[in-house]
């Protein structure tokens, strides 16, 4: 709370009111008896204290202030008119403000019963009293009105800072978090890194393991008189292609139609490998004076043994693919090539991905590209990450179109487009940021690495990435130069 | 015949599965499906031969429905309810699980990677407790199931089931 307003009265010190005659007329009734001199800081009447009359300023000026807790809150300066003790007098009550005198004051004090006196005996003394009193309430009460205004102004700015203060914090906190988000994709990036370069070894070692392996039993079986069933079974198996549930039933039921309805052996020779009775025949056909029954379990054993070659074969390129996509974010300092063929990148991805595509539909339409430079594993792993994208948004089942072509500009662009359910407008513009996931806030490493990754990496090759999407449709759309960037290795941006 | 069915959309990790479940390819019916669809199919074949569903063999994440749904549409649908049902995931988080067990029924939790022997333990318990809830005859089962609880309830029936 601040003082009552201390400029210079706007009034003079005794103007043409009834205060200078209120004055003249108890000198005149009451003699000099009451006139009384104040210093600065002097006290001439106290809160709460009985003052046994009313103070008349003949000179000086007094604050009027009430002391709340440990402040001093002064509600009078000029406002207060010349007359002290006024409240306690109207109201027959201990006085309402102490009063204190702000430089040299000389008052005349007039105790009740003067006043009841100068009531009783002059007319002179009541009319003046009176009006000074209404006079001097009429002031005091605007001033009461303009402390309310006051008090109002200030809770509105009191009010202003503290929102002032709340969006400070908000953007402090925000700051924050930002960095804390940050500090944790460095560190994830940093511990993938680390990963990637600790599975390398292993992964390379069990691909190694699994050929070694491979080549080791099929020369065994081969050296081994009377396996030849066994021989033949266990490469066929490790060539075949991965197969959805729906055909492996449809092949089961054929073959367990050519062994006259016998499933469970249907079921065991399919999980060994053999997908059709012809094979079968082939096979049994290399022992053909074994039992019968001897023949098929050793068909069965070789083709197991084929079937988990293939899976441990599959699988540690998985896991291999995995590693080389973490490595992306540890620096790669291998050279950029020239003369890729843009569309055989694509072809080769789609190779890849070819068990995590069946139920899609692809279309492709390669147009006659020159050659870019780059880096084909990057690009493929660009290409992984958009497709993959896109078949997870159609939840499996759906159509990609992967169209190419070299534009009048000079640039080669590729555009994957998925008939899906398109990405929600509120994601379209953070989908490049590092952080952003649709999956329930996970950070997630699938195949690839996401987004921004593929946007850098597709930027390292001095290129574009951008995509558009509507319900129905949703196209990433590459531009890539096909001069030679003979910087595109150097400016390999780390993670944040 | 009583199935077993295999929910795993992994082709190498559904190989494995199955192989493990080869003490049970002689008395049950084993299928595998890689999606909610196809195992609805299945279920659909199972149907039309007149075999029931014993156990559900459930990965958690699969693409397009997740295993916790399939278990959940199984669990509120009559024809197959009575199946037991096992989770067998790597991925599931507590919210999944919880799910599983309030909106799925669910009877199990196995981790990925799974010890055979337990997956094998685990389906057999799970087996003798689904013949013994159906009313169905114990006898086939004395030498793949737990013979004890199957023998109890021959007894019970007064030694014919």
């Amino acid at each position: 709370m601040e003082p009552a307003d201390p400029s210079p009265p706007e009034t003079p010190l005794i103007e043409g009111s009834l205060e200078p005659q209120l004055i003249e007329v108890s000198l005149r009734l009451f003699g000099e008896s009451g006139r009384c001199r104040f210093h600065t800081g002097d006290v001439l009447v106290r809160e709460g204290e009985d003052a046994g009359g009313i103070w008349l300023l003949l000179e000086g000026h007094v604050e009027m202030f009430r002391t709340i807790g440990d402040e001093e809150i002064v509600f009078h300066f000029e406002s207060a008119g010349r007359l002290v003790g006024l409240m306690a007098l109207s109201g027959c009550q201990p006085t309402f403000f102490t009063c204190r005198a702000t430089d040299e004051v000389e008052a005349l004090f007039l105790s009740h019963e003067q006043i009841r006196r100068g009531l009783g005996e002059s007319s002179e003394f009541s009319s003046c009293l009176l009006a000074v009193m209404v006079h001097s309430m009429g002031r005091r009460n605007r001033r009461s009105a303009e402390l309310l205004v006051e008090v109002n102004t200030l809770n509105q700015q009191l009010a202003a800072q503290r929102d002032q203060l709340q969006g400070a914090l908000a953007t402090l906190q925000e700051a924050q978090d930002q960095i804390i988000e940050s500090e944790k994709m460095a560190s994830l990036g940093n511990l993938a890194a680390g990963m990637a370069h600790e599975l390398n070894n292993p992964v390379a070692a069990i691909m190694r393991a699994t050929e070694f392996i491979s080549k080791d039993i099929v020369t065994l079986l081969d050296e081994t008189p009377g396996l030849e069933a066994a021989a033949a079974a266990l490469p066929l198996a490790m060539a075949q292609p991965p197969v959805g549930t729906r055909e492996e039933r449809e092949a089961k039921a054929r073959l367990a139609e050519a062994l006259d309805g016998d499933r469970a052996t249907a079921s065991r020779l399919f999980s060994a490998g053999i997908r059709e009775a012809g094979e079968l025949e082939r096979l049994l056909a290399l022992r053909p004076h074994d039992p019968r029954e001897d023949t098929l379990a050793r068909i069965e054993r070789g083709g197991l043994l084929g079937s988990s070659l293939r899976n441990l074969g599959n699988c540690s390129h998985r896991i291999a693919a995995l590693v080389r996509s973490l490595k992306l974010h540890a620096r790669d300092d291998a050279e950029a090539v020239t003369g890729i063929d843009l569309n055989q990148t694509f072809e080769d991805t789609l190779v890849i991905l070819s068990n995590k595509l069946h139920g899609i539909e692809l279309l492709k339409e390669y147009g006659d590209l020159p050659p870019v430079t780059g880096h084909p594993s990057r690009l493929q792993q660009v290409w992984v990450n958009l497709i993959v994208n896109a078949a997870q948004a159609m939840d499996g089942s759906g159509r990609i179109g992967i169209r190419t072509r070299l534009r009048t500009d000079g640039k080669v662009e590729a555009t994957i487009t998925d008939n899906g359910p398109g990405i929600p407008e509120a994601f379209r513009d953070r989908l490049f940021e590092h952080r952003f996931t649709t999956r329930a806030g996970r950070v997630e490493f699938g195949l690839g690495l996401g987004l921004p990754i593929s946007r850098m990496i597709i930027e390292n090759h001095g290129g574009h990435l951008s995509v558009e999407s509507v319900p129905g449709r949703t196209t990433f759309t590459i531009e890539l130069p096909t001069q030679p960037q003979t910087t595109a290795h150097h400016d390999h941006h780390p993670l944040p | 015949m009583i199935t077993i069915l295999c929910l795993e959309d992994e082709a190498e990790v559904r190989d494995a599965i199955l192989r493990d479940l080869r003490p049970f390819e002689d008395h049950f019916r084993i299928e595998s499906a890689e999606d909610a669809p196809d195992a609805a199919a299945v279920l659909g074949d199972l149907a039309l031969d007149d075999d029931t569903l014993g156990l559900i063999l459930c990965d958690h994440r699969l693409p397009g429905q997740s295993g916790v749904d399939f278990l959940a549409k199984i669990h509120q649908g009559e024809s197959w309810r009575p199946a037991k049902k096992v989770l067998l995931t790597g991925q599931a988080d507590q919210q999944d699980t919880i799910r599983a067990i309030n909106e799925g029924g669910l009877n199990h939790y196995l981790a990925k990677p799974w010890n055979p022997e337990e997956l094998v333990t685990v389906v057999r318990d799970q087996l003798t407790d689904y013949v013994l809830e159906s009313g169905i005859d114990p006898l086939p089962y004395l030498a793949i199931l737990n013979p004890g609880p199957l023998l109890e309830r021959i007894a019970a029936n007064g030694g014919s089931a």
